[in-house]
């Protein structure tokens, strides 16, 4: 046998066995299907804080399913993929970002942006080509009767107020007026406007309230004003996690002796390093602690889970995020369908989902015009000698 | 509202100034001497920051060692942006603007990548506050104010006094001229960038521990730099100075009086003091 023949048989006989051994595996391969899953967020410049967050609790729940065989939809397993985009808290970033997502990598559902404007730019298109868009932004025009296949995954400041201020109300019954500190743009005039409305209705009287430039970091002039109306307590919920410490360090360093508040959630070691224990002493916020006194397993496990992928600190802020894909991914199941339209309708049906903070669901039918705000127990803690300590629960009556 | 209160006012619209000042110096030096806009000056600035917060909390280096320490550092980085992305580019002002912004762009990239997301602080240097004429200022702006005296009127008397600051004002008044008598341009421009980088520097360290470090905090002082060097005048550090100071009171007293609108007041000054005074309030025509 010449050397060209043995070197045919030898390759005909390797094709052979590849071939043998491939055939049996190809049923178990095609099972798995691949599913794709658009995510926009802000991965850099200033809302990247959130967005990274963001990254991070869905990279967890994506790695949690694909870790028990993947999403089981019928008969079918698939493994999610995300794809991330970069709307670096832009609006025409997040828009060209959608349109790759749906026109190039033809997925039907995104995870959204925390920016209000990236939102009602991505909404044309995700609503014309009916994507599930499942989002984050306080804006109220977010959610409305003509946006159906939008869904807001984190508790607003209207949500979150209406369990905080009447705690507030409960808890403090001897203080009387409030005082209001909130970034100059879209998302400091929402939250403010909810802020007002909701602090009237508890009974607070508003004897402040004044919008700061993004980027500012000496609040002395504007605070100084503030401080001579002499107000309870000083809310600052708009603000972005390193200007509420700020501001919080710079009240105290003004004199003043009230309460800081604000209904977003924040890293605690993050917010006494920069504020100064002492200057942070006191102050309430909407953040869960996982280790406190509301564990649940569910919340024990998360907390584990990033640990061991991102090892420590522990970011406080990452678990709201965790509902986006927990949600989905059980409506999926239940639809027993990838198909969105199916996968809205379960979402709209179902009167209670399991998440890491409880049980949740959606409302604002009333407050919105349509049923898309998820609804989720509002955490209050408090920071005392510099560590957060849960001071309550609330769960948001949203009609 | 008392004499406390406008006594207050006073005093924050001194300390804003002032760090308007610290970071708007270094911009119009390099605009004076090389005739460069130095978008990439509010970056070094957030550097300096950073390195401060790393001597610091990192390597546990005494707060007024890491001061030091962040200047020579960042004039040593300035020097290496001038020598490697600047000199190339000396006399060609639209490519040198480019670059200028691409580098500015380019640093605060790898600081996300590097440093993350998030805010950074240093631990409190000088705690406490200290009160005058009932206005309460906390000790480490009271050390800023010092430091920020000290570093620009050094900075003066070296422009003004000594050799190589004569140098470099003949080289901003007459670059030919200055060669033709042996002043050495490019070391002029090398020893220019070292001195605003450090500058730059020390603004960041200074401002460190009394404010939080994050990357992205060099585009917004490269903003407030530039309108304060319009103000006073592109390439004059007294116009710096008085800039500065004009604009840290007028923003004092607008958000005593005006509220939100103060943010607006910054450009109504460039507008008026361009229609009136297109070279700046100290600068040359």
């Amino acid at each position: 046998m010449t050397e060209f023949r043995k070197n045919v048989w030898n390759r005909m006989a390797v094709l052979g066995i590849a071939f043998s051994l491939g055939i049996p595996s190809f049923p178990l391969y095609a099972a798995q299907k691949e599913l794709k899953i658009g995510a926009i967020f802000p991965l850099s410049g200033r809302g990247a804080t959130w967005g990274l967050a963001a990254q991070k609790a869905i990279t967890l729940k994506q790695k949690e399913v694909n870790g028990r065989g993947g999403l089981k939809v019928g008969t079918d397993t698939y493994k999610l993929e995300i794809m991330w985009e970069d709307d670096k808290y832009n609006a025409a970033s997040g828009r060209m970002a959608a349109e790759k997502l749906v026109n190039r990598d033809k997925v039907k559902f995104i995870l959204g942006s925390q920016s209000s404007a990236v939102i009602l730019a991505v909404q044309p298109i995700t609503e014309s080509n009916k994507i599930l868009f499942l989002v984050d932004s306080y804006a109220k025009e977010v959610l409305a009767p003509d946006k159906p296949y939008t869904f807001r995954m984190v508790l607003t400041s209207n949500e979150v107020l209406q369990g905080m201020y009447p705690w507030m109300t409960k808890t403090y019954p001897n203080m009387k007026n409030v005082a209001f500190v909130e970034p100059n743009d879209a998302s400091g005039w929402s939250i403010e406007k909810d802020c007002k409305r909701l602090a009237e209705q508890n009974r607070f009287q508003v004897i402040f309230s004044q919008f700061y430039e993004r980027g500012t970091s000496d609040f002395y002039p504007l605070l100084n004003k503030l401080i001579v109306t002499n107000p309870d307590f000083v809310d600052f919920s708009g603000a972005p996690p390193g200007d509420q410490a700020l501001i919080a360090k710079q009240l105290r360093e003004l004199g003043y002796k009230g309460k800081t508040f604000s209904s977003t959630t924040m890293d605690p070691t993050e917010f006494c390093k920069i504020a100064g224990a002492q200057n942070a002493e006191g102050h309430i916020s909407n953040t869960h602690d996982l280790l406190g006194a509301y564990t649940n397993e569910a919340q024990k496990k998360y907390y584990d889970d990033y640990i061991a992928t991102y090892g420590k600190p522990f970011d406080p802020v990452t678990p709201k995020y965790q509902v986006y894909l927990d949600v989905l991914v059980q409506a999926m199941e239940k639809s027993g369908s990838i198909d969105p339209t199916q996968v809205k309708d379960m979402m709209e049906k179902v009167d209670e989902w399991v998440t890491i903070f409880g049980p949740a669901k959606f409302g604002g039918k009333e407050y919105y015009g349509i049923k898309r705000q998820v609804i989720t127990p509002v955490y209050i803690s408090e920071i005392i000698s510099g560590k957060l300590v849960n001071r309550g629960t609330m769960i948001p009556v949203l009609p | 509202m008392t004499s406390a209160f406008f006594f207050q006012v006073f005093v924050n619209g001194l300390m804003l100034g002032l760090t308007y000042v610290l970071v708007a110096s270094g911009f119009s030096l390099i605009y004076g001497i090389m005739r460069l806009l130095n978008f990439a000056h509010g970056e070094l600035y957030m550097l300096g920051a950073f390195a401060t917060y790393l001597l610091c909390e990192s390597l546990k280096v005494p707060y007024l060692i890491s001061l030091g320490l962040s200047m020579v550092l960042i004039a040593g980085l300035g020097i290496l942006v001038y020598r490697y992305f600047f000199r190339p580019f000396r006399d060609k002002h639209d490519p040198s603007l480019v670059i200028a912004l691409a580098i500015a762009m380019l640093i605060g990239g790898l600081a996300l990548l590097i440093f993350g997301e998030k805010d950074q602080s240093v631990s409190p240097v000088f705690p406490g506050v200290i009160r005058i004429f009932g206005a309460t200022l906390s000790r480490e702006r009271v050390v800023v104010i010092v430091i920020a005296v000290l570093l620009m009127t050094a900075l003066t008397l070296y422009i003004k006094f000594s050799k190589t600051g004569q140098a470099m004002r003949a080289v901003a008044q007459d670059r030919e001229a200055a060669a033709l008598q042996g002043i050495g341009v490019d070391s002029t421009f090398t020893l220019c960038m070292g001195i605003s980088s450090a500058l730059a520097g020390a603004a960041g360290a200074l401002l460190a521990p009394l404010f939080y470090v994050n990357p992205f905090l060099g585009m917004h002082a490269v903003l407030k730099a530039l309108v304060v060097v319009v103000i006073g005048g592109l390439g004059s550090i007294p116009g710096a100075i008085a800039g500065g100071l004009l604009l840290g009171f007028m923003e004092s007293i607008g958000n005593t009086f005006l509220g939100e609108a103060t943010e607006i007041l910054g450009f109504v000054l460039v507008m008026i003091v361009l229609l009136f005074r297109p070279q700046g309030l100290l600068g040359h025509g």
